[in-house]
């Protein structure tokens, strides 16, 4: 059974645009991947296709099959978290190990004062 | 450090039944794919061979061209019928085969072209396949034919891809899937694919249709020589949607006391459905008519009888427009890359003043402007846009029309046809509608606009200044609205569909006289914690500037001027 997880610094999941994230990534797997990468991205969420981009990575070299790694990444100043009618914008931090199906996904809220912005707020 | 937990994300998967029907769906992809693809592989491997055969001096014993093929039989074509003996290992064949698969040839030329290359009593290079030396060939396999390959095997990437989407979870969302891995530039790659395609078979037919054109211009220069027309007909072609015509007149004619023979009418070949035109050209030609050909001095065996334009070389214009569709796919599909690389505008839409460098202002946008907004559509570009459309339709659709017309008025009317055209032909005339509309629109009077500073943070605040040009006069009232709204696209290609929500309308100012409508301005605050513009390929947030204007009994004055807000300064968002 392959096991990945993310830890965030302190328990945090809300962030400023340009902040950094740091925290810890681990995994337990049935034998060790060839790559594992920690990746910092938005995607949008709704009924409309899919948009997503990765905005910052963090390469774990020589990954065992058991293993915890430190990470650190970096959040652009943009987009926010939203909450709209049509779609959503969601952050999160991905693990992803190769080859693989798996990965561990922590989602994060990222805005002025670490608050989403949401479409009915205005 | 503290645990967060794990979280996952997952579209709803399709239950068995939709896995089972997908599977079926993907399933005659790739089994039509497979099956078209092996027949591809087989003849491109059988093509290729023929290069591995041993080149043999041969001597040609007869060369002639036929309207039958070896076995008698005669289907209105015209057959290169050739024999050959060779000397093979000490033994000695004879055989009857110019390629490995002869067939007829619609143009007598084409013939003629293989018997002025292999004329009788010459000797000729052959190739002899060494496993059976009996089999020989005059011309080797095409070595462009492997490439075709490729088209049966974009259908068995479909078909494969298909499946393994839905078992493997990526359609079918393994809710451990990476989101993230939709970042790749899978959808790019298939957009590149898609209408690289389009664009190859646009540029491909279109060759078809210039090349005609090409021989038009080119035998000017041919000089004319006398005929006589040996048999004409309009030949009727048998095909699964009924028959097509093509005009066969064949003619001799004679150049250095050497006598040819074509059945070449004009250099746009092919058959359509119509009769009527083919047999009036037909008749003007009957048998034993003497007549005057054109004759390339440099091959006496092609000639043509009518070597101007024709109409159906218009058709060009439909390949073109394939062609002209894949290139603007590309451009569009690149452009859609930058969009998602650069989804938030960071900095202005416009470059920044050099002098605009100072720290920015709380609330503001880090450039201070002014600027002049350009409109997201002009009206010249809306009137260019209309005619390409109206005339890609009509264009179209004016084929099948006046094939129903022509069919009531020779009293073969095709109430099908008609009934199935109507909703069709009442698309164009809409759209030929909108074509003027977007005429008439041109002489709207002009609205001008300019911002300061040229991009706003959310919270922030910007003036705007207002000139309009042209008859002002002819409008009853003026509004300057600020909206701010989602898109969002759902599909693509043809089944695209994109929805909108406006989620700010604010009205920044309405006048109904003519004076306060020449020039003005007015102040907009953008609210603190609205969204700030996001332009994704299929989800956006759009904020802008519209102008609107009623004008009696002629088109409205709308115009849109995007305008780009920033996100709200971090650490000093306004609370509500």
């Amino acid at each position: 059974m392959n096991e990945l997880s993310i830890e965030i610094s302190e328990g945090r999941t809300a962030f400023e645009g340009g902040e950094e994230i740091t925290g810890t990534a681990r995994w337990q797997l049935d034998q060790a991947p060839r790559e594992m990468e920690l990746r910092l991205f938005w995607f949008t969420r709704g009924e409309s296709n899919q948009d997503a981009s990765v905005t910052d990575t963090c390469r774990f070299e020589h990954p065992g099959a058991a293993d915890s790694r430190a990470f650190r990444v970096r959040l652009p100043e943009g987009p926010c978290s939203y909450s709209g009618k049509l779609f959503s914008i969601v952050w999160a931090l991905e693990l992803v190990p190769k080859p693989g199906k798996d990965a561990a996904r922590v989602e994060i809220v990222v805005g002025p004062g670490g608050r989403g912005i949401q479409s009915g707020d205005n | 450090m503290i645990g967060v937990g794990v979280t996952y994300r997952a579209k709803r998967p399709p239950g068995a039944a939709g896995k089972v029907f997908l599977t079926v769906f993907f399933l005659f992809f790739l089994g039509m794919g497979l099956a078209f693809a092996w027949l591809v592989a087989r003849e491109a491997v059988a093509a290729l061979a023929t290069w591995t055969w041993r080149p043999t001096d041969c001597q040609i014993l007869s060369s002639q061209v036929s309207d039958t093929d070896s076995q008698g039989r005669g289907k209105g074509d015209f057959h290169f019928r050739v024999s050959y003996r060779y000397t093979f290992e000490g033994r000695t064949f004879v055989s009857d085969k110019d390629r490995r698969n002869p067939g007829g040839f619609p143009n007598y030329e084409d013939a003629a072209r293989l018997m002025e290359r292999y004329p009788e009593g010459s000797g000729a290079l052959c190739y002899v396949n060494p496993a059976k030396p009996e089999e020989a060939v005059l011309k080797r396999g095409s070595l462009w034919f492997p490439l075709f390959i490729l088209f049966p095997l974009i259908f068995v990437a479909i078909g494969a891809g298909g499946i393994y989407s839905t078992w493997s979870g990526r359609v079918a969302g393994n809710p451990h899937t990476p989101i993230s891995n939709s970042a790749r530039p899978f959808g790019q790659f298939g957009a590149n694919i898609f209408f690289g395609v389009f664009a190859l078979m646009g540029g491909g037919f279109l060759f078809f249709f210039i090349r005609p054109a090409i021989q038009s211009v080119e035998s000017r220069d041919w000089p004319a020589v006398p005929c006589v027309v040996i048999s004409s007909e309009a030949q009727y072609h048998s095909g699964s949607h009924g028959g097509t015509y093509s005009i066969n007149i064949l003619y001799r004619y004679s150049v250095g006391g050497r006598e040819y023979k074509s059945n070449r009418y004009g250099f746009m070949g092919g058959s359509s459905s119509g009769y009527e035109g083919k047999a009036a050209v037909v008749r003007q030609y009957p048998p034993g008519r003497e007549t005057v050909c054109y004759v390339n001095p440099n091959q006496p065996w092609e000639a043509v009888l009518n070597r101007r334009f024709t109409k159906d070389m218009w058709f060009g214009l439909i390949p073109l427009t394939f062609l002209f569709i894949g290139c603007a796919g590309l451009v569009f599909a690149f452009r859609q890359k930058r969009l998602a690389a650069a989804a938030v505008p960071l900095q202005p839409m416009f470059s920044r003043p050099a002098a605009a460098t100072a720290a920015p202002e709380v609330g503001n946008g880090p450039a201070t402007g002014p600027k002049w907004l350009k409109p997201a559509m002009g009206p010249a570009f809306k009137l260019v846009g209309a005619i390409l459309v109206a005339t890609f339709w009509n264009g179209i659709i004016s084929v099948f029309l006046i094939e129903a017309i022509h069919g009531w008025r020779t009293g073969h009317g095709q109430w099908f046809l008609t009934i199935f055209l109507i909703p069709f032909v009442a698309m164009g005339v809409f759209l030929i509608g909108a074509v003027i509309y977007c005429f008439l629109s041109l002489f709207n009077p002009r609205p001008h606009l300019k911002i300061a500073p040229e991009a706003v943070r959310a919270g922030g605040s910007l003036r705007i200044d207002w000139e309009l040009a042209g008859k002002v006069e002819r409008l009853e009232n003026l509004r300057i609205r600020l909206e701010a709204r989602e898109e969002a696209t759902q599909g693509s290609g043809k089944s695209s569909s994109t929805r909108t929500s406006v989620f700010l309308n604010s009205e920044l100012m309405s006048v109904t006289s003519a004076p306060a409508m020449h020039s003005g301005n007015c102040k907009v605050s953008i609210p603190a914690d609205a969204m700030h513009s996001f332009t994704a390929p299929s989800n956006k947030v759009i904020w802008a500037i519209k102008v609107e204007g009623r004008i009696r009994r002629w088109p409205d004055l709308k115009a849109e001027f995007p305008l780009t807000v920033l996100p709200a300064e971090h650490g000093r968002r306004k609370d509500t």
